[in-house]
């Protein structure tokens, strides 16, 4: 008896032990440090000093003064956007390597996922060195005699920053949608033919419901990424590459402005938490049906 | 205390001793600089590194709001030398990021040039922040072939015969000096309401004549190399000399407005952990050969050898510390948000 008291008690130690673990890294790590930054959001910044004042006055700016909110909106458009186009890509992709052999597929996943593996200020200066004046795409096809001229536009434009996010964010979303196909069981899709349903039907009746979850998952990364950019759209975007990102960035340089600058990654932060909102939602439906 | 602590304090006690005064005679260990491009050169990093035995490890920032940020972020443990510029030095001293100059270690200093030896502009309440080591200027950088003479007046950069072709530095607060002196204000750094919109307002349409903004030396390179630019607001010297390196016909000036100079200034960071090694670096740079090299090398002006062909200090607008650092930055934040 005294014995397996004593081992209770050690089970129940090892067991205390792990909870502290499993809820006391996620504290530390990631609660701690976010809730720091919306604390400071809420002090005031007086004559270059930060004062430990509370306030509103920083969520106000970000509502009435400069052009915060202006920027902020646009950076959510451009976000959007990128998110569709990869949405769309990503799925057609997916559903591709999920048509294949299961060895070929592991091989084009894998072609895929390839760029993951590189740095991304380096894919960010490759793409700057294909889309430039004198870069690869405006020299080939002057070479071939497609164009005359350079074409100017191609880098330093909200096309190029379009470009460059879609290009860098693709992987992150074609991964969880080829990860929800694949988890769709084959005699599915069998099933789905020896009852008549041509493939278009399958696909719209049977897979990409099924593939729904890895979707939302796709678009909410891409979303995430890309709205928190502060790098790319400024290294390819020219004169059109100042996004939300690059303002919340500017707050922590010489203009030692900490308190807007936290009230406006705590917006950045809720706007994320908000595409995950709607990501969750919008599968929480689909259950019902 | 029981015998055990008091074994570790004792050995940690001579350790100590022991290796302080070995820093005397021969620091050993690390100096960590916080640099920009061109200050630790890998010539004189490896002749350093035989002489002293001090490992040299090098940190580079493109400009001044990123090297706040990594000075802040560890309150200076990060680093044991750092350069930063006479405009911004107050800022880090207020917030004690950097520590005074222990002149008695500054050996080096009688090698400083006389202009440069009182180091004025780098003292506040009596105590001295900074060593002045180099010092260059915020000129135009102009392709030769477009411009066959070196054009006279700033305002070459607004004429829209040469819009897109025209790539400017992305830094809030040399933005508006830049912006000031082209208007023609007598102080750039202190500047009214009034002449803050006009700065405004110069600049958005400085932004529809740009290709784009750039940030640091070699971004502005490589974005010449790999577009058709002929103008250029530059970080200083060294762009037109990365670019004629890379074969590039282009020229350096200081037009009739004048531009803004800039004094970088060596420092010792508050949480440097081998002071002794930090010296050490800086008396090694102070010396005439290593100013020498690097103006031949990188363009800026020595503060120990007088430079040859930088005839245009006279003309230069010495960088202060401007008004108000979160206004420039509000302001360069709207012009860059102007459609």
């Amino acid at each position: 008896m005294n014995t397996s008291l004593r081992r209770d008690r050690q089970d129940l130690l090892r067991a205390g032990l792990g909870h502290a673990l499993n809820l006391g890294l996620p504290l530390l790590f990631v609660v701690i440090p976010i809730l720091s930054f919306v604390v400071v959001s809420f002090w005031t910044l007086q004559d270059g000093q930060i004062l430990l004042i509370p306030t509103l006055a920083n969520y106000r700016a970000f509502f009435t003064e400069g052009s915060y909110l202006p920027v902020y909106l646009q950076t959510v458009g451009l976000s959007l956007q990128v998110t569709l186009v990869n949405v769309a890509l990503s799925t057609a992709i997916a559903l591709f390597i999920f048509r294949r052999t299961p060895r070929m597929r592991f091989l084009i996943l894998m072609s895929f996922m390839l760029p993951l593996f590189m740095s991304y200020i380096i894919k960010v200066y490759s793409i700057r060195s294909i889309l430039g004046q004198r870069g690869l795409l405006n020299e080939a096809m002057l070479g071939l005699g497609l164009i005359d001229q350079p074409i100017e536009a191609l880098l330093f434009s909200r096309t190029a920053i379009f470009i460059a996010l879609a290009v860098l964010y693709l992987p992150y979303a074609i991964l969880p949608i080829y990860l929800a196909l694949d988890r769709i069981p084959a005699n599915y899709l069998a099933a789905s033919a020896d009852l008549g349903a041509t493939p278009m039907q399958t696909l719209r009746a049977v897979v990409l419901p099924l593939g729904r979850p890895g979707i939302a998952a796709g678009a909410v990364f891409t979303f995430i990424l890309t709205f928190g950019d502060f790098v790319t759209p400024q290294m390819v975007g020219g004169t059109q590459g100042f996004t939300f990102g690059r303002i919340v960035f500017s707050q922590f340089g010489l203009a030692l402005n900490w308190p807007l600058g936290s009230a406006l990654a705590v917006i950045l932060l809720a706007t994320t938490l908000l595409a995950v909102a709607l990501a969750g939602l919008s599968l929480r439906r689909e259950h019902v049906r | 205390m029981n015998w055990m602590s008091r074994a570790v304090a004792a050995s940690l006690t001579t350790l100590t001793l022991l290796s302080s005064a070995a820093a005397v005679a021969q620091p050993k260990g690390e100096v960590r600089l916080l640099a920009y491009e061109g200050y630790a050169d890998p010539a004189w990093v490896e002749e350093f590194e035989k002489q002293t035995g001090i490992t040299v490890k090098v940190t580079y920032v493109g400009g001044v709001d990123e090297q706040i940020a990594k000075m802040k972020a560890s309150n200076g443990k990060d680093y044991d030398v750092v350069t930063i510029d006479t405009a911004s030095l107050k800022a880090y001293a207020d917030q004690k990021l950097i520590a005074p100059i222990d002149k008695a270690k500054l050996t080096s200093a009688g090698n400083l040039l006389p202009e440069f030896r009182d180091m004025a502009n780098a003292t506040f309440d009596g105590a001295t922040y900074g060593v002045p080591w180099a010092w260059g200027s915020l000129g135009m950088v102009y392709d030769k072939k477009t411009f066959p003479t070196a054009p006279e007046s700033w305002e070459v950069l607004w004429d829209p015969k040469y819009k897109g072709k025209v790539i400017s530095l992305d830094d809030a607060n040399n933005a508006v000096n830049f912006g000031a002196i082209v208007l023609g204000m007598k102080d750039p750094f202190h500047l009214t309401d009034a002449q803050f919109a006009q700065v405004k307002d110069k600049l958005i349409a400085l932004k529809r004549n740009l290709l784009t903004y750039f940030a640091g030396f070699d971004e502005g390179t490589t974005i010449w190399t790999e577009n058709d630019v002929v103008l250029m607001f530059s970080m200083g010297e060294l762009a037109a000399i990365n670019l004629q390196k890379k074969g590039f016909d282009v020229g350096y000036a200081i037009p009739k407005e004048g531009a803004v100079g800039w004094l970088d200034n060596l420092t010792v960071s508050a949480g440097t952990s081998n002071p002794d090694a930090a010296y050490a670096w800086m008396n090694f740079v102070l010396q005439k050969k290593i100013g020498a090299d690097m103006a031949k090398k990188f363009g800026y002006g020595s503060t120990t050898d007088a430079p040859e062909g930088m005839d245009y200090a006279s003309r230069l607008i010495w960088a202060d510390n401007p008004e108000d650092y979160t206004r420039r930055q509000a302001i360069w934040n709207e012009v860059k948000a102007a459609e």
